[in-house]
């Protein structure tokens, strides 16, 4: 069998979407590629897997029946590389180290310098999203530094090495559009304005753990929650007064001239002492020396940045 | 940052584009020690199997074998590592194979269409005997006129058209099966008799009667006037004079009646997608044709 595997990843994706164009875009290829794509399949497999006959695109029956052995083809095939590339990594003595989008992160790629990894080992700084536990997990990363809200997403197969803690939650305002009393706070005035806060590219699970606790608590949810891609995003939005910054822990001397001017106060201090957490990540099981001593020396230029 | 690492990959180019072939070669030269055994175990040559395995090394970027003294292969630490992780994957395609088999020994839907009159008439029945599927598919039958045949095929809403006088596009390919034989009708002051070869039809005084494309009326108008008839035209709108003699065909006769080799005719042909995925399909055609 002659199949190219990454082909029944493009038919996988048409098929859910239904859409040639749309299918080329995900893969940057175009539509035409698509077709042609779809039609080697089809001669290769001697089944005709789409009727194209409407302006909709459908699967056949054949194409139906297919396409459920094809989705456990395209699993194992996406794991499959993953591995390989992983395989790669450690024989070229590379190391995935995933930054979040955090403030932290910045700091530390600004600084990569002054990590000294073991001999040989090369670091390769990559992006890491909300998804970076199961990333970290699978072998994609091989370290992550990342900040948690709570105790989101850990699990045993993950160990943390915790370099900062924070208490509870930063709320900062612009006064001259709300008229919150930092002396005489109550968190529940958060409902009657927009909500602010950075979204899980930076702080897993702090959108969703707001949202829930405002339904628990007051049966509310505020008004309107925009997430930003930055604190700093989030703080120039509650500076022009478009509403209430929420943040994890201490956020202001985060904020850097963009806090200056906001006032702010801390919740929840004394019923979340561990609400914020900068750590940094690895598998649980991790064998590999050159991922450990680099995490060493990761950690250690954390401390130096970001001293208690 | 050097890349946006998502579990799924952003662009296909970023993809090795690997094949079962791939998997079954390196683990048979893992198993066997040389490329020579390898292509003995999968019934193919040396040269085949040591291009697929070079291919691969090339799409995982790394050396799968190292060559000993004794020339035999060892597998390396990269490639012993890769083994473990293509058990889960070579299972899932092995599944995949018994799945399309399996629709294959099931029988794959065939649509035939054509217009309504081949229906009609017998035509389509007798054409259909003729082509012989067995248990390859299982076949169904549309109806979609003339006009719509080649979107219909290039849309894949049908696999095969059948008609006469088809003008298909340049990405669909034509099968001729059978030629459809004449009927005479001449008009009352008709002065010939009724006419055995073309040469004997009155020059000017005869009329074919158009079915399928334009064309390819003109096309047997130009055919007919090459063997001997001399002046004739398409029927049209106008009426048949009665010193004028009209040619019909006849698709309801194929089979009852041989067409007559002497008089270039329509024909009725079979119509598919170049390279449709059903391989034995033209094969099958090809075999019912009879002209």
């Amino acid at each position: 069998m002659e199949i190219d595997l990454s082909s029944l990843l493009v038919f996988r994706y048409l098929a859910n979407c239904r859409s040639f164009t749309e299918t080329g875009k995900r893969w940057n290829i175009s539509q035409p590629t698509v077709s042609q794509i779809v039609n080697r399949l089809e001669a290769e497999t001697g089944l005709i897997l789409l009727d194209r006959s409407n302006s909709e695109t459908r699967l056949t029956t054949d194409g139906l029946a297919f396409l459920d052995k094809t989705d456990e083809v395209c699993n194992e095939y996406i794991t499959f590389i993953s591995g390989m590339r992983e395989i790669s990594r450690r024989i070229d003595h590379e190391l995935n180290i995933g930054l979040d989008r955090s403030w932290f992160s910045n700091e530390i790629q600004a600084s990569q310098d002054q990590i000294s990894c073991p001999d040989g080992v090369k670091p390769i700084f990559v992006e890491a999203d909300g998804d970076w536990i199961k990333a970290l997990e699978s072998g994609q990363l091989d370290i992550v530094v990342g900040c948690r809200f709570l105790n989101a997403g850990l699990s045993s197969k993950i160990q943390e090495a915790v370099i900062r803690r924070e208490r509870g939650i930063t709320v900062a305002w612009n006064p001259q559009f709300h008229d919150f009393d930092p002396n005489n706070f109550s968190f529940p005035d958060i409902l009657r304005t927009s909500v602010l806060i950075p979204d899980s590219s930076q702080i897993s699970n702090f959108g969703s753990a707001i949202k829930l606790w405002c339904e628990q608590a007051y049966g509310l949810q505020p008004a309107n929650v925009e997430e930003f891609g930055s604190e700093l995003h989030a703080a120039d939005a509650a500076a022009a007064g478009l509403g209430i910054l929420l943040a994890p822990g201490n956020a202001i001397p985060r904020l850097g001239p963009e806090g200056q001017g906001l006032a702010h106060v801390r919740a929840f201090e004394f019923l979340l002492p561990q609400a914020f957490t900068l750590g940094i990540y690895c598998r649980s099981d991790e064998m590999n020396k050159d991922v450990l001593q680099t995490a060493t020396q990761v950690g250690r230029l954390c401390m130096k940045l970001f001293p208690e | 940052m050097s890349s946006d690492f998502r579990s799924s990959f952003s662009e296909l180019k970023e993809l090795p584009n690997l094949t079962f072939r791939h998997l079954e070669v390196f683990h048979a030269i893992n198993r066997e020690g040389s490329y020579t055994n390898a292509a003995l175990e999968l019934r193919t040559s040396r040269a085949v199997v040591k291009k697929v395995c070079q291919n691969f090394e090339k799409k995982v970027g790394h050396n799968l074998f190292s060559e000993l003294p004794d020339k035999s292969l060892e597998t390396t630490p990269f490639g012993v590592d890769l083994l473990s992780k293509t058990a889960p994957l070579s299972r899932s395609l092995i599944h995949l194979g018994e799945e399309i088999r399996a629709l294959h020994r099931k029988g794959r839907i065939l649509r035939f269409a054509a217009s309504g009159e081949f229906f009609r008439g017998g035509a389509l029945s007798y054409i259909l005997n003729r082509i012989h599927i067995k248990n390859l598919f299982r076949p169904c039958h549309l109806r979609i006129e003339p006009e719509k045949f080649n979107a219909a095929l290039l849309s894949s809403e049908c696999d095969v058209y059948f008609g006469a006088g088809l003008d298909i596009s340049n990405r669909l390919e034509i099968i001729h099966l059978e030629k459809i034989p004449w009927s005479f009708h001449p008009g009352e002051k008709y002065k010939k008799g009724k006419p055995t070869h073309p040469k004997d039809l009155a020059a000017g005084k005869w009329v074919i009667e158009e079915i399928g494309d334009p064309i390819a009326s003109k096309t047997l108008l130009e055919e007919l006037s090459s063997a001997g008839a001399k002046d004739g035209r398409l029927k049209g709108d106008k009426n048949i004079g009665d010193d004028e003699i009209l040619l019909r065909p006849e698709s309801s006769w194929m089979g009852l009646v041989a067409a007559d080799p002497n008089w270039p005719s329509y024909l009725f042909s079979a119509a598919l997608k170049k390279q449709h995925p059903y391989a034995e399909l033209t094969e099958c055609l090809n075999s019912a044709s009879n002209t």
